[in-house]
């Protein structure tokens, strides 16, 4: 009797335990079942369809085996493409493209047998199947490689991390690693070149380290780098050494230059994606020239920056909350990337504004050095072919708005290169700076293209046409002139507007100088030049405007301060001191704040009121019987307000709920013809499995900012393509991506996955892809909307910015594509915008991204299940955020609001985020073989009822036991 | 109350060691671990909790005592889990996605475990 007791005891114990586990795991399952389907492949069958209901085709016809090895046949050559075309090449010496007898390599650095494809996001990874390694790649060129080398490497026990909680590290092998017999491998053979790569990797929540494993700046030469250069250098047995960088951040470079490297070419490679590879090899071997350019700044001191004084862990003095303590102050203002350094050479050569002084010297010695704090500037990039560029004419109308280059470029062939090469025409603008009025960059892109390929001797007239919007400044201080009652807008000073084009940044900043009159102009080397007037054209404004532009180009809505509280001098005059380029003595210093009050209040983000006007909750129609199904939408206009209301009113409000709880995706909802639907995430591919023809992950492209790289607007298009194609072989309805955050500092985690340093450049690269991705039925999530430039403390951190630069910078970056992209998705930030969480900024996502840009699709937050402590439901529900990204935890507070408490606010939300989600799906790929009569059925993984039946018997034993345990003690106590 | 302990059975003397290294443990967690998204003052609650009504074996003679400590312990042993997984998860797919320290929440919930067992061990024991 007493075993019996013990036992039930014991039985009981161990099943609660059991039962307990087995519900949690449930509960999380359920949460984020969406990724429970993507790994077991339970994820909404593809869409396939035939004649008229083949909305949105695919342009390799029927959705197969066969025609999916076509599509990947071509993204195979894209990727190619973009690898040689977004390469840059950084130095070179004579030493590439390589002859054909210089085919017998070493490759040095551990991670040429680790090669970082993508940086550590969500979306595709590298295919083991149909993805191209280096090693691979040099190979199937024809190259003998030193496998002793080699696979020391692979079986090395260094590993490259990233995570901050196991101290990152570049996994780069220590001098001692080379033994003798490793040198040996390389004396007599395998010793035409040495290719060295360096790799470095950040991602999600992982910034770059300002310190790292190695106690040193992550994206500086390490000791083991340098150490590994000198070694090969002293060895004398190579005659050329060819250094590959490997990172989608931008490096400490310099070293390319030091002779005591022996660095004879430099070619920045990014993150190439499953095929890159094959394109770095055909650059380096001369079967394709090497056409990219920067679109970052490559600094000699990647610290140097006066954005870098203000990144990563910043906290309020008086704070401690989690997701509310944190801060960063974008003093930086404007001067952002080239913004800064080119900026600042202007007023170095002109001799103003204390340019010269030691005030953010880095890599200078006391006074401050263009020369000698930049390595490499935006737009920079080298060719095996020489170029000539003359302008033809350029016309600023000011009737059209539109600026017009004419640029023509000659090909004059390469010393060692004959083949076919292109060219990139980049046209900036110098503006009017007026002392201590609305800041200005010296130097401002605005427009680009690239020639076709060009044979030796050939020429082409490339036309640059962009709009004038894109130098106009925004001025908060200044008048309305669409509204004199408000403040702020873009404006025009008058004065001189020098429009040049260059072989980067700094090459047409010295022809505007030349073009104005200026001397003592020099080169990054320091060399002194004198500019090229020819290639610069000055334009005069006679007369201030403040009215072009006070309005939205795009929709004609008044565009005027809406950001005032997020420059943190709106809640104390004075405490923080932006850099001015009135005086360069202001660079910054790391801000420290204590919270107001007022910001304390702020911060909390609890700030809904249902407003006195709000509708009544019976005043909206729900389960009406309309007939109206997903598909009958689909060429229905978003201005229909009848229509779509009358699709609404079929709506239940639990349905009006849940469609805004996103899982990966949607359920069906029989009552209006919607089919479930996957949504997943992913810049650089498509996370998933094909679910037609050979398993594989969708296609892991080039990183973002390699794309970028290729200064190629129709390969942005391409990309676009080719991800909405992969969309309909992977199932999948919506993606999220791509990027349009900035690369603030080079130490961005997510740089690689964002387009460039650059506000227009985004702003222009965007457009093309998403406008494609959109033809093709894939709905997009341009991320992450905005200020997301940081990944630490990228949860609840407040950002400081004035208004000017985050128009003129980081909305910039997303306006191309949101309000001319003919997108349909975009996707709000974990931090704030000021103490303001953006996904519950009715400024940003109601009033900029809707009244000003027209965006009429869906906005989804970040991932917002852990971030309930300040990314609130009712006020982000009412602010403009349609869709929780993987959270399903909203659905309570809003049914309860909508329902029990009959709050008309929430109803009315609720229904313009379903419009929105509506309207977006109705265009998208999910409507593909549906008719007004197509029978929607819920359906169900198979792994649901499992693991519920699985809680139920675990459930069942602990309780019988429990109650077995229970009788015997009572039976026990009566015997007593 | 040591007299009450030389008395008991080895099983309950494990259970009781347990008890009070999940109390020590909770105590680590919430020095160390607070703030994470990998912590949980319910976590420290029913830990506490187990461990008081364990301990109370020793005053009051409750036959079930031991299984509700032990109850405690799973509850509290499983939201551990609950909280940890997806933290793990980001090691899986490679991404810092959803956040929080993997050490400290696998290194907790293994105690959290491991105390939870040596209660088990106490409820198969007199």
């Amino acid at each position: 009797m007493k075993d019996k007791k013990t036992l039930w005891r014991g039985l009981s114990s161990v099943f609660a335990l059991l039962a307990a586990t087995s519900l949690v795991c449930t509960d999380l399952l359920f949460l984020y079942k969406g990724n429970v389907d993507l790994v077991l492949g339970t994820t909404p069958e593809v869409s396939t369809a035939e004649g008229d209901t083949n909305y949105f085709p695919s342009s390799y016809g029927e959705l197969s085996a066969e025609n999916l090895k076509k599509l990947k046949a071509d993204e195979k050559a894209f990727n190619v493409q973009v690898s040689e075309e977004g390469s840059v090449l950084v130095k070179n010496n004579g030493a590439l493209p390589l002859r054909e007898n210089e085919r017998s390599v070493t490759l040095f650095g551990r991670s040429t047998a680790d090669p970082l494809y993508r940086g550590a996001s969500g979306g595709s990874g590298f295919s083991t199947k149909s993805g191209i390694t280096l090693y691979d790649a040099f190979k199937n060129a024809g190259f003998s490689i030193n496998d002793t080398l080699f696979n020391a490497y692979k079986t090395s026990s260094t590993k490259r991390t990233t995570a901050e909680w196991t101290g990152a590290s570049i996994g780069e092998e220590a001098p001692s690693f080379y033994t003798d017999e490793l040198k040996a491998s390389y004396a007599e053979k395998y010793n035409d070149v040495a290719v060295v790569m360096f790799t470095r990797v950040s991602g999600e929540g992982n910034d770059m380290n300002v310190v790292d494993a190695d106690g040193v700046p992550e994206l500086s030469l390490h000791e083991s780098e340098a150490a590994l250069l000198k070694m090969i250098k002293e060895s004398g047995k190579f005659k050329k050494t060819i250094v590959l960088i490997n990172s989608g951040n931008a490096m400490d470079l310099g070293f390319a230059e030091q002779e005591e490297y022996g660095v004879d070419a430099c070619l920045w490679i990014g993150l190439p994606g499953n095929h890159g590879f094959e394109g770095v090899v055909n650059v380096l071997t001369g079967k394709s020239d090497v056409t990219g350019r920067f679109v970052d700044t490559y600094a000699t001191d990647s610290l140097s920056s006066p954005a870098m004084q203000n990144v990563g862990h910043n906290y309020y003095t008086n704070m401690t909350s989690k997701y509310q303590k944190e801060y960063v102050v974008y003093a930086e203002d404007i001067y952002v990337g080239y913004k800064y350094y080119e900026t600042r050479y202007y007023d170095q050569v002109m001799g103003l504004h204390n340019a010269a002084s030691s005030a953010g010297v880095f890599a200078s010695d006391t006074t401050w050095n263009y020369a000698e704090e930049m390595a490499y500037p935006f737009g920079y990039g080298l060719s095996y072919s020489a170029f000539t560029q003359e302008v033809e004419s350029i016309e600023w109308n000011r009737s059209t708005h539109k600026v017009t280059a004419n640029v023509k470029v000659t090909n004059l062939g390469g010393e060692n290169y004959d083949g076919e090469s292109k060219s990139v025409v980049e046209l900036y603008v110098n503006v009017p700076y007026i002392e201590g009025g609305v800041e200005k960059s010296a130097i401002q892109l605005i427009g680009f293209g690239k020639t076709d390929s060009l044979k030796k001797g050939e020429s082409q007239t490339v036309t640059v046409e962009t709009d004038d919007y894109l130098f106009a400044s925004y001025d908060r201080t200044a008048t309305n002139g669409a509204d004199p009652a408000k403040k702020g807008c873009y404006i025009f000073d008058k004065g001189d507007y020098t429009f040049a084009i260059g072989a980067d940044a700094h090459d047409a900043l010295n022809n505007v100088l030349a073009e104005q009159g200026a001397s003592g102009m020099f080169d990054i080397f320091g060399n002194p030049v004198s500019g090229n007037e020819n290639n610069a054209v000055t334009i005069t404004l006679d007369a201030y405007d403040n009215t072009t532009y006070a309005v939205s180009p795009h929709t004609g809505e008044v565009v005027c301060n809406q950001f005032d509280d997020a420059d943190i001098n709106y809640f104390g005059e004075g405490t923080v001191q932006y850099l001015t380029r009135k005086d360069w003595k202001t660079f910054p210093t790391t801000a420290v704040l204590t919270a107001t009050e007022e910001m304390k209040r702020a911060l909390d983000a609890n700030t809904y009121q249902k407003p006195a006007d709000a509708p009544e909750a019976s005043s909206f129609t729900s389960s009406a019987k309309n007939n109206l199904m997903l598909v009958d939408m689909r060429e229905v206009p978003y201005e229909d307000e009848e229509t779509w209301n009358r699709f609404l009113d079929q709506f239940t409000i639990r349905e009006l709920v849940v469609n805004t709880a996103d899982q990966l995706g949607s359920d069906a909802v029989t009552s209006v013809g919607k089919k479930k639907a996957a949504s997943t995430d992913g810049p650089d591919g498509i996370a998933g499995t094909y679910k037609i023809g050979e398993a594989d992950t969708g296609t892991c492209f080039g990183c973002e900012v390699l794309l970028t790289s290729t200064w190629n607007l129709e390969l942005s298009a391409l990309r676009g393509k080719y991800m909405a194609e992969d969309a309909q072989y992977l199932g999948v309805t919506w993606v999220w991506g791509p990027g349009a955050d900035l690369h603030r500092t080079p130490y961005g985690g997510r740089n690689f996955e964002y387009y460039s340093e650059d506000g227009n450049m985004a702003y222009l690269f965007a457009k093309p892809q998403l406008g494609a991705m959109m033809k093709g039925g894939l709905i997009t999530g341009l991320k992450h909307f905005a200020l997301n430039d940081q990944e630490t403390d990228r949860h609840g951190i407040s950002t400081f910015i004035t208004e000017q630069a985050l128009r003129e910078n980081n909305l910039r970056a997303f306006e191309g594509g949101l309000a001319e992209g003919n997108t349909l998705g975009v996707m709000s930030a974990f931090n704030r915008i000021g103490c303001v969480p953006t996904m519950q900024s009715y400024s940003l996502l109601t009033q900029v991204l809707r009244n000003e840009w027209g965006f009429q699709g869906v906005c989804i937050t970040d991932a917002s299940q852990d971030g309930a402590d300040y990314m609130r439901t009712l006020e982000g529900a009412t602010a403009g955020s349609d869709v929780w990204c993987m959270d399903q935890t909203r659905t309570e507070t809003l049914f309860n609001a909508a329902k029990r408490d009959a709050n008309g606010d929430i109803v009315r939300a609720l229904r313009r985020a379903n419009k929105n989600f509506m309207y977006a799906l109705s265009r998208s790929n999910l409507i593909n073989g549906l008719t007004s009569e197509t029978a929607i059925t819920q359906t169900v993984s198979w792994w649901q009822p499992a693991v519920i039946v699985l809680d139920c018997v675990l459930g069942a034993a602990a309780i019988a036991f429990t109650a077995l345990a229970v009788v015997d003690v009572l039976k026990k106590k009566k015997e007593d | 109350m040591l007299h009450r302990i030389k008395q008991s059975s080895i099983g309950f003397r494990v259970g009781l060691f347990g008890a009070m290294a999940g109390a020590i443990a909770a105590i680590a967690y919430i020095a160390t671990d607070i703030g994470d998204r990998t912590f949980s003052w319910l976590v420290v609650a029913l830990v506490f909790v187990g461990a008081a009504l364990f301990v109370g074996n020793l005053f009051i003679k409750f036959p079930l005592l031991p299984l509700l400590a032990s109850f405690c312990f799973s509850a509290a042993t499983a939201y551990s889990v609950y909280l940890m997984l997806p933290t793990l998860s980001d090691i899986w797919n490679n991404v810092n996605f959803i956040g929080g320290n993997p050490v400290q929440a696998v290194v907790f919930t293994s105690l959290f475990f491991l105390c939870d067992v040596t209660t088990m061990i106490a409820c198969f024991t007199k």
